[in-house]
């Protein structure tokens, strides 16, 4: 007697190989383990690749990253790592810019433009950080070779002056930062509705904003980052199942199992690499990622008709 | 006049005799007419259940045509208008959705199956058989777009479907079994594709002698979502927000409870 692989997806459409499924989960369940990321923002274009149609592979993946998130941000809750101030205002924004991305493409889907834009804001998004990480790490790199220290007194950035005279401004004691409530609502509505329209937690854009941009410390961003994707997500998930029917349970109850299994192999295998290391890898996965979605905006399609409203 | 009478009686026996032969040849050319330009047929399954395990199925058409014909068997699903846009380049850069388009009466699937090469039967001339043939379709299939520039639409429709798999020209998958009083029996094998939608679909058969359709016969095959799939479905579309809320409740569950497996392995 053969054991079944197959298994139907009734919101897909298809049916799909488990094992596939189970893998590709376990593979950016590695990745993510090795690098510290949430992995969607490769999840989603590999669904894609895969057959699955984007609006479903988008919102299903939110709906995975919501299971994945609950066991990461549980494990930094109990070492402290949760900054709730911060990351409740983060998720304020990030509730309200959701629903505007999930808005956003409910009406895109109508006028049959809802993958293009995915797709762009996966290349703009992907350049951008993957262009930036690989940046820093080369430099840092360099900089530890050559050993050069960084200059201790640094001139404040015109960014940081503005930071500074934003009303409403409020000491975040766990990150040890002051600064206006205005900056963790507006940056976390702008995560938010790209994590609606890119189907992802919004971890690999709201890492590098949490650093660079509220100035928080590492272990606090990590924490703080998984909290709000979790409420991130599960609003992304209920609102893109509400309104546009494209959560695929099943794909992503599978995706789930296969991630979780994948990430504690790569939280294994991660500490074998050194820092710099592991951040010019991602970087350069990150890039490879965007070249291929990019190639397909500028190839010329093998078919030159798309259905309107989804599949 | 007895001689007269006598002839009179023979010529009407010979009149009787003569329409009673008449009579006979035309019923019995007739009924070979008949038992000759039949087609019969047969599915199994009649109908195709889409339960948790489904990935395509092999349908199976039997019946019998015309020996001297060429049967064409087609899985069709019932015709419906698909809206489309119609990629094109902006700013001679990126290819991206401009132009509404919307193919009326499509089948939502057409999977064409023959013995022999279609091509081979189509260059035996007649016009039936061109009909019967994906790209006989345009025929059926009308093309609703904005503005002009629409010419190729419905070739990369085709596409489009093909690359689908719902629809497709195949051969080799029938086969003749045996021939008697002037009919062919016959066995084709379908492959339908896992991606199916459920609805109302049809098996065709048309016999096609020199090019043209002599005789046809259909069955009618419904395809249903069961079992979980017909669940989901049910909730997902039916009861939305409830899907919504459960998918997210499953999955910090599940969440929750991988990671406390691995978090009570990795305290060991």
């Amino acid at each position: 007697m053969s054991i079944p692989l197959h298994l139907y997806l009734p919101i897909a459409g298809n049916s799909v190989n488990m094992l596939l499924i189970l893998g590709l989960g376990g593979g950016v369940g590695l990745l993510s383990g090795i690098f510290g990321v949430g992995g969607g923002f490769l999840m989603t274009p590999l669904l894609i690749m895969f057959g699955i149609p984007p609006t479903v592979a988008a919102a299903s993946d939110s709906n995975q990253i919501v299971g994945a998130s609950t066991s990461g941000t549980l494990a930094h809750f109990r070492l402290g790592n949760v900054d709730f101030e911060m990351g409740l205002l983060l998720l304020v924004g990030g509730i309200v810019g959701g629903t505007a991305g999930v808005q956003i493409i409910k009406v895109l889907r109508q006028l049959g433009n809802a993958d293009f834009l995915i797709n762009l804001t996966y290349v703009l998004m992907l350049g951008i950080i993957g262009s930036y990480m690989f940046a820093e790490s080369l430099q840092s790199m360099r900089k530890a070779r050559k050993n050069i220290r960084p200059p201790a007194v640094k001139k404040e950035s015109l960014y940081g002056r503005i930071a500074k005279i934003l009303p409403w401004q409020m000491e975040f004691k766990r990150s040890g930062v002051r600064l206006s409530v205005l900056m963790p609502l507006v940056l976390g509505t702008l995560v938010g509705i790209l994590a609606a329209i890119m189907g992802v937690g919004g971890g690999f854009i709201m890492v590098p904003v949490m650093v660079y941009l509220l100035r928080m410390p590492m272990h606090v961003v990590v924490g703080t980052s998984l909290f709000q994707i979790l409420f991130t997500c599960i609003n992304v998930t209920v609102m893109q199942a509400w309104r546009n029917h494209t959560v695929d349970f099943i794909l992503a109850l599978m995706l789930l199992i296969g991630s979780s299994i994948g990430a504690q192999l790569g939280a294994k295998l991660g500490k074998k690499l050194r820092g710099d290391q592991l951040k010019i890898l991602l970087a350069s996965l990150v890039l490879v990622v965007m070249a291929k979605m990019l190639y397909e905006l500028l190839a010329r399609p093998e078919v030159l008709l798309a259905y309107v409203g989804g599949h | 006049m007895k001689k007269s009478k006598k002839a009179k009686v023979k010529s009407k026996n010979a009149i009787i005799i003569g329409t009673f032969i008449f009579a006979a040849f035309c019923l019995s050319t007739l009924s070979a007419v008949a038992a000759q330009d039949v087609a019969r047929i047969a599915v199994e399954p009649e109908a195709i259940n889409i339960g948790a395990l489904y990935d395509g199925i092999a349908l199976t058409a039997t019946g019998s045509i015309p020996a001297d014909s060429e049967a064409v068997v087609r899985f069709v699903g019932a015709a419906c208008d698909l809206h489309m846009k119609e990629k094109g380049k902006v700013g001679g850069i990126m290819w991206m959705n401009l132009d509404s388009i919307t193919f009326k009466g499509a089948p939502s699937a057409c999977l064409v199956s023959s013995a022999v090469d279609l091509k081979g039967l189509e260059a035996d001339g007649g016009v039936s058989i061109k009909v019967l043939r994906l790209s006989g379709l345009k025929r059926s299939v009308e093309v609703e777009a904005d503005g002009g520039g629409h010419e190729n639409a419905f070739e990369e429709f085709l596409k489009l479907k093909q690359k689908e798999g719902l629809y497709r020209e195949m051969f080799g998958n029938i086969s003749y079994e045996s021939a008697s009083e002037g009919q062919k029996t016959f066995r084709a094998i379908v492959p339908i594709p896992s991606r199916l939608a459920p609805g109302d679909y049809a098996v065709k058969l048309d016999a096609v002698r020199n090019g043209d359709v002599i005789a046809r016969a259909e069955q009618p095959v419904k395809v249903n979502l069961v079992g979980f799939p017909a669940l989901m479905s049910g909730l997902a579309f039916g009861h939305s927000a409830l899907y919504g809320i459960l998918a997210t409740i499953i999955a910090l569950i599940a969440g929750l409870g991988i990671g406390l497996v691995f978090q009570s392995r990795g305290s060991h």
